[in-house]
């Protein structure tokens, strides 16, 4: 929508063009049988058609580039382009013409125009020509201002201004979860959710971990030169789908002893997020720093360095566990393991309990018990047990 | 016009008569822009290749197309390599030239190389200098690049000097729309090209591409 200002009239006219990218034009191809009334000539009709694929005419999607018929959707993170032109609408030559463009958010406002210097002159029927880009990195109310200043031949100093306003909307919904697992690695859940009225390509959704962790992607399935992804076939997103991406985050090893003792928040990271629409139309999001609360480990914490997923029945295996002192105090510790009742099983999931810690400066006793569980396997190949 | 479901029934009806040939021609027809599913779209392409191994150039590069309109600049890429493989196989005809030059164009548009894509479209034009999509596509570069006085000065040439090959509907939206961009007089302009479409279109041109209303 453009409002403008001037009540009188301007010899010079200023008109704005959003660029998107160009669309292809499709056809809408009518054939018949060979043997129907029309013959070839629905067929010759095709091939005389300039835009249809000359050798293949039933095809729908051409090759022939249409201009964008209006204004559309704009969405955080996508560039805004646009062609800005002043054409010389009188029969007089126009000097020293100043064109300028700038962007007002809610927040600030920006220089757009590619140059700022003055055009001398500009003779009738003629035009001044600018395409601005800016990415767009505020959600709301934009508005596009266009001023004019210039000078008639007689001398007099014109100036006008005209607005455009649009809305940006938000493309993405992303919501986030955390997993804590045994050792000291966190799995990273990102839900995106494409909340745009056409598909988007996912070109790239990565996790930039913070100082403390080393990230590693789960989202592709290892085979070949690049892994494909866990997505298959489906590499877009249609409008509402929603995705889930994995990364599991590993301390650092100079972070891994203080892991255990790291209370409250913690920052993991940041997504960054690159998705293309039509003809390689561009948008990019990178999400605040993502924060996760340590989980309350009390005063000690015992975790699991290692630990073998299947052990065979009736035969030992080990386990190596460590134990970090979370609190402020200097303790001295005893272990004590317990034997448990075991259920004579061939098979299945057992838990490990019956650790045991105890502080002799307090005496306090520290339980743990389903610490981890172990898948028991029956080594002998027939149901010998 | 024929309503959609009758162009479904017309292109399933072969199969039952012992044509599946024929069904599958016409299914890959109506399935392309119905583009909501665009992997069955790329299925189809791919098993209409197998029946009509001529079209092999052509269908590729629609594949490719379909890629790029999805965002899939790298999947697309990877199809036109193949197009670029199958021309070498089967020996430089211009048309396979032409299509090489075309598919090239369509990758710089979609990585914003707008001078790039202008170059091949004008490659193409030495070798085909009346070819109606690249001297269209051509003209839409040179918007981009900020040349709208040029690019309409293409586009109406091309208008007066063949009408009857530029007076069409996709050309004709390329026009109006720069007339708009130009001057506040591009309602004089629309309707003389509308008097030039009236001598010699029937009732059933698509008038909306002018924006007289």
């Amino acid at each position: 929508m453009d409002v403008s200002q001037a009540k009188q009239e301007h010899l010079l006219a200023l008109k704005v063009m959003r660029l998107t990218k160009p669309t292809l034009f499709t056809n809408l191809p009518v054939t018949c049988e060979d043997r129907d009334l029309p013959g070839d000539l629905f067929d010759q009709l095709m091939r005389e058609d300039p835009s249809t694929i000359k050798g293949a005419e039933a095809l729908m999607l051409g090759e022939m580039l249409t201009l964008p018929q209006n204004f559309g959707n704009i969405f955080l993170g996508e560039t805004f382009s646009s062609y800005i032109s002043v054409h010389n609408d009188s029969i007089q030559v126009v000097k020293d013409i100043l064109v300028k463009a700038d962007l007002q958010t809610s927040s600030q406002r920006l220089n757009l125009s590619a140059s700022n210097s003055a055009v001398a002159e500009l003779k009738p029927e003629s035009c001044i020509d600018d395409v601005i880009h800016h990415e767009v990195k505020e959600i709301g109310t934009h508005i596009l201002v266009c001023a004019v200043s210039y000078t008639t031949q007689y001398g007099e100093k014109l100036y006008f201004r005209k607005f455009f306003k649009f809305q940006v909307l938000k493309p993405l919904d992303v919501k986030t979860k955390f997993y804590n697992a045994e050792t000291d690695e966190v799995f990273l859940e990102a839900q995106i959710q494409n909340i745009t009225t056409s598909p988007m390509f996912m070109e790239k959704v990565s996790l930039e971990p913070s100082m403390m962790y080393n990230v590693t992607e789960l989202n592709t399935v290892a085979g070949g030169d690049e892994g494909e992804s866990t997505f298959g076939k489906m590499s877009y997103l249609q409008p509402m789908d929603t995705r889930q991406y994995l990364y599991c985050l590993k301390p650092k090893p100079e972070y891994a002893e203080k892991a255990g003792v790291i209370k409250g928040v913690t920052v993991i990271g940041k997504l960054d997020i690159v998705w293309k629409t039509n003809l390689g139309e561009r948008g990019r999001l990178q999400t605040s720093q993502l924060q996760r609360m340590a989980p309350g480990y009390g005063d000690i914490r015992l975790s699991l360095e290692m630990i073998p997923d299947t052990v065979n029945l009736e035969e030992p295996f080990d386990i190596i566990c460590k134990i970090t002192n979370c609190s402020e105090r200097t303790m001295d510790l005893e272990l004590e393991m317990m034997n448990t009742r075991s259920i004579h099983w061939c098979g299945g999931l057992q838990s490990i309990s019956g650790l045991r810690l105890t502080d002799t400066f307090l005496k306090r006793t520290y339980e743990y018990d389903d610490i981890a569980q172990v898948c028991v396997v029956c080594p002998y190949t027939n149901n010998e047990c | 016009m024929v309503p959609f479901s009758m162009r479904l029934l017309h292109a399933e009806l072969p199969q039952y008569l012992a044509k599946p040939q024929e069904a599958l021609d016409r299914l890959h027809n109506l399935k392309t822009v119905c583009l909501a599913d665009y992997v069955l779209a790329v299925e189809t392409y791919h098993s209409i290749i197998q029946y009509e191994p001529q079209q092999r150039v052509q269908l590729l590069s629609g594949i490719g197309r379909i890629f790029l309109q999805i965002g899939d600049v790298k999947t697309a890429e990877r199809y036109f390599q193949d197009v670029e493989k199958a021309c070498q196989m089967t020996g430089s005809q211009p048309s396979h030239t032409t299509c090489v030059l075309m598919n090239r164009a369509f990758v710089s548009l979609s990585q914003n190389n707008y001078t790039e894509a202008h170059a091949s479209f004008t490659e193409v034009l030495k070798i085909d200098p009346k070819n109606p999509v690249a001297n269209n596509n051509a003209a839409v570069c040179l918007l981009y690049l900020g040349c709208l006085k040029e690019s309409l000065g293409q586009l109406e040439g091309l208008v007066q000097q063949d009408p009857a090959l530029y007076l069409h509907e996709s050309v004709l939206f390329n026009l109006t729309t720069m007339y708009e961009l130009e001057s506040s007089r591009s309602t004089q302009k629309k309707q003389a090209l509308l008097e030039a479409v009236a001598c010699r279109e029937g009732d059933s041109f698509n008038t909306q591409c002018l924006k007289l209303v």
